[in-house]
């Protein structure tokens, strides 16, 4: 009896001795991004919001950069320059220059993947450019750089970028016969813009999709309920996406299994360009527009597989495929075979409106 | 030395104590004229002697009915008066304490001759009290507005004339050595278990004590765990929800002198009902009794969660509420868990001081203290912004309850959570959580489960626990009280429809 009360009395005045910082005294870290220096250094930067007085309600962010040769390094590093301790819990955007993603982004996707404090939902990004200046530069007023770009991939993902966050990434990098992938951004004078989406072999960039096409992987890899494409034509007929579904079925009785992708898309006709109002609203142009798109996504799709096979990434998750539904999957068999795996697109279009307009 | 004068003094107290045994009338009457409330005196034709307790019997009997027949009459036997008198009622006795207990409580004793050991005991009792008047704690805007009073008979017929049935049964016990209070154990014969009723009983009987105030001295005496925060019966000042509980199965202990009644067994959900669940249809009586309950939940932990959040989780703050709490909390010196501490213990204070105000100026100190002393601490940056709002609505979260004891051991609950909070974070916030649960668990309400329709688990009582089933799906009677007549009503035949008219 006497033992514990002296435990309960030890909890009660013992944990005075850990030294608690509350949120206003930390440097949280909300964006952090690495550049290559060289084949051993890296050049870390991160932005710190820091919030103004009370009934002001600014943002400025504080950014600290530092040359480091290891992530370890980095961070010690980081905390000579801060005057409070440094908190990684509240991290939402992590980006990497386009060099140091070719070299292998693997270190780091160890280091974010081990620390229990950063969260699955973080988004990763790939920067066309440099990474400190991306971070270091003033966009908006009453904003911090990483709630800026945190938003540009949230809102794009909306739309026509596949979804990709550090979870997803992750899922694809261990998976067997799966690759990921994750937007690449680029600064524009004063603001940012997705420009594509980064093809990785494991943890290596090694292709970029670009803008154009970038819809057609978000259809091949997710359900897209808003979205929108245009013909290459001369008319310039865009179509808004409002549902698709894609379906894969493997045929194994060759000696090469055989991928046939069925994708259905509904979606409603929202430009028309004007030389061609003479054109009657019938259902014959609905099936004749139907027709044009389905060919427009099937061409796009079958460029944008062969271009995944070109450079050995399977974004589409092919081999996890063949894993997940046929017995005896033999990973280097596979990744022989995978440049030359014959995929099939089958693409169903189908117009619900065509407009209130003649 | 000083032993020898304790043993004396225990010795003669002693004697004193014995001499109470073997006491005559006319210890008694002696005993009873150094008090100057006391009469007695000789009156009627043959000079009979009247006594009684000026304060505790009423003039106008004696004045009307008693004095008019003793002066016209010429009486030889007590007997013969007793047929005379046009009072109901009366006694003759030879007991002397029987006697004493009567003038006690009011009667008036009438002896032939000074000397005689018989006497006629003529109930004259009046006893001032309050009216009966409208419920003031547990308020409700619908159903019936009448609240218990401070007699034990009023609250009887208050209660009897909602249930009329031979069934409803009183039994009477006195508790307290020197009060004697009189004790009402009130229960409906046929549907309540009598092993309840039994038990009650029994620790009634068990008390040790020399008084009984108020009926919260017997919650506190005859409660399974007298040490824990909850209130293990629920107490009422309402007569219609004392009756609802008694058709149920349950057992209402009455006491003298209390506005409130004690029913028991009863369960932790039972203290979140109010009356006002069943005077509206029941799915607006549903949400609001989720509410409720989730006001409370709030109240208990919403400071705890700041502090564990601020000190320890901040990754839990969403980005948009980041600047609004960081830039509020900039100033502060304190660090969190003080700077709540500090604001609580001012509401307490606040509670406190208008509690025992009267309610005029408790009013006043609640403008004074909500509006004047928030503000001030946020201005002189004591506290934050943000935990001003949070402590607040935590406040006036645990006023939601409709039993108000419920609502002290709230008050009081929070702050173990507060210092887990501190310590250990969300970690400890569970562990405190943990600790109440495994409390609960265990608490019995007079033998029967505490945290009953939870654990155990009863589905059959969960129809009235959380959310309220309409009326007719309420056709059995709750398992927690062990009913012998389990039924209510027939169920197929409530819930056929007979709106058509042939």
């Amino acid at each position: 009896m006497k033992r514990k009360g002296l435990l309960v009395l030890m909890l009660l005045f013992l944990t005075g001795c850990q030294e608690i910082y509350s949120v206003e005294d930390r440097a949280i870290v909300q964006i952090l991004g690495y550049d290559y220096v060289d084949d051993k250094e890296v050049k870390g930067t991160v932005g710190i919001p820091h919030y103004g007085e009370e009934e002001k309600r600014t943002v400025e962010e504080l950014n600290l950069t530092v040359t480091a040769q290891s992530i370890k390094e980095f961070t010690d590093k980081i905390e000579k320059e801060s005057s409070k301790p440094i908190s990684i819990g509240k991290l939402t955007v992590s980006l990497y220059d386009r060099e140091l993603a070719e070299n292998g982004l693997d270190e780091f996707l160890d280091v974010l993947s081990r620390d229990p404090r950063i969260g699955r939902n973080i988004h990763l990004g790939i920067v066309d450019g440099e990474v400190q200046e991306m971070i270091e530069a003033k966009y908006n007023q009453n904003e911090t750089t990483a709630r800026y770009v945190n938003s540009i991939i949230k809102n794009n993902s909306r739309r026509n970028f596949p979804r990709s966050n550090l979870h997803w990434f992750l899922y694809a990098y261990y998976a067997e016969g799966l690759d990921g992938y994750l937007p690449l951004l680029k600064k524009q004078n004063s603001h940012i813009k997705v420009t594509g989406i980064a093809l990785f072999d494991k943890g290596t960039f090694v292709s970029t999709v670009e803008e154009d096409k970038v819809l057609i992987l978000k259809l091949l890899k997710e359900k897209v309920e808003k979205g929108t494409a245009s013909l290459p034509t001369e008319e310039k007929t865009g179509i808004e996406i409002s549902d698709s579904n894609v379906k894969y079925r493997i045929n194994t009785k060759g000696e090469v299994p055989e991928f046939n992708i069925s994708l259905t898309i509904t979606g409603f006709i929202n430009e028309i360009q004007e030389s061609s109002l003479d054109k009657e609203q019938t259902p014959e142009l609905a099936n004749k527009l139907e027709k044009d798109f389905a060919e427009y996504f099937k061409e796009n799709s079958e460029e944008l597989i062969a271009q995944f096979q070109e450079n050995n990434t399977d974004p589409l998750g092919l081999g996890n495929l063949l894993k997940n539904r046929r017995q005896g999957f033999d990973k280097e068999k596979w990744e022989e075979q995978y440049p030359d795996v014959p995929v099939n697109v089958d693409v169903d279009v189908k117009i619900t409106g065509i407009g209130i307009s003649l | 030395m000083w032993k020898r004068k304790k043993k004396r003094a225990r010795e003669k107290k002693q004697n004193e104590l014995k001499e109470k045994s073997d006491e005559t009338l006319q210890t008694l009457f002696e005993a009873l004229k150094k008090s100057d409330d006391f009469k007695s005196y000789q009156a009627g034709s043959n000079r009979y002697v009247v006594s009684y307790l000026g304060t505790l019997s009423e003039p106008k009997l004696i004045n009307h009915s008693i004095l008019p027949v003793l002066n016209e009459n010429v009486f030889f036997t007590l007997e013969e008066m007793k047929n005379m008198l046009p009072v109901e009622d009366l006694e003759i006795t030879e007991d002397p304490t029987g006697v004493r207990e009567k003038i006690m409580k009011g009667y008036i004793a009438i002896q032939l001759k000074e000397s005689d050991k018989n006497v006629l005991l003529i109930p004259a009792v009046t006893v001032e009290g309050r009216q009966v008047s409208i419920p003031e704690v547990e308020f409700s805007v619908v159903g019936p507005k009448e609240a218990f009073v401070e007699s034990l008979d009023k609250n009887m017929s208050l209660m009897r004339k909602r249930l009329t049935l031979p069934q409803f049964t009183m039994k009477e016990v006195s508790v307290g050595k020197i009060t004697k209070t009189r004790i009402g154990v009130v229960y409906i014969d046929g549907i309540a278990d009598p092993d309840n009723v039994n038990t009650v009983l029994q620790r009634l009987d068990a008390i040790e004590y020399d008084q009984i105030i108020d009926s919260s001295f017997i919650t506190q005496m005859i409660a399974d765990n007298s040490t824990s925060p909850f209130p293990q019966l629920l107490d009422s000042e309402r007569p219609d929800r004392v009756v609802e509980v008694l058709v149920e199965g349950k057992i209402a202990i009455v006491v003298d002198g209390s506005p409130h009644v004690l029913t028991c067994p009863t369960t932790i959900v039972e203290f979140f009902s109010s009356s006002d669940d069943y005077f509206l249809p029941w799915p607006l009586a549903s949400v609001f009794r989720l509410v409720r309950l989730f006001a409370v939940f709030f109240s208990v932990l919403s400071t705890s969660l700041y502090v564990a959040i601020l000190t320890y989780h901040h990754e839990m703050i969403p980005e948009e509420l980041m600047s609004t709490i960081v830039s509020s909390r900039a100033d502060i010196p304190f660090p969190p868990i003080l700077e709540v501490v500090i604001l609580e213990l001012t509401i307490e204070l606040l509670r406190e001081a208008g509690a025992r105000l009267p309610t005029k100026i408790g009013q006043t100190i609640g403008i004074v203290g909500g509006i004047v002393i928030g503000t001030a601490a946020v201005e002189a940056g004591l506290t934050s912004n943000v935990l001003l709002i949070i402590v607040a609505l935590a406040a006036l979260a645990s006023f939601t309850t409709p039993v108000y004891q419920i609502g002290n051991t709230i008050r009081l609950i929070r702050f173990p959570f507060l210092l887990g909070a501190q310590m250990w974070g969300l970690v400890g916030v569970s562990m405190i959580m943990v600790f109440y649960i495994g409390h609960l668990i265990k608490l019995k309400s007079i033998g029967r489960p505490f945290f009953a329709p939870l654990y155990p688990l009863r589905f059959r009582d969960l129809r009235d626990a959380f959310i309220r089933l309409p009326f007719n799906t309420q056709s059995e009677r709750p398992l927690q009280t062990r009913p012998v007549d389990p039924i209510r009503f027939n169920r197929k035949r409530a819930s056929e429809k007979r709106d058509v008219d042939e």
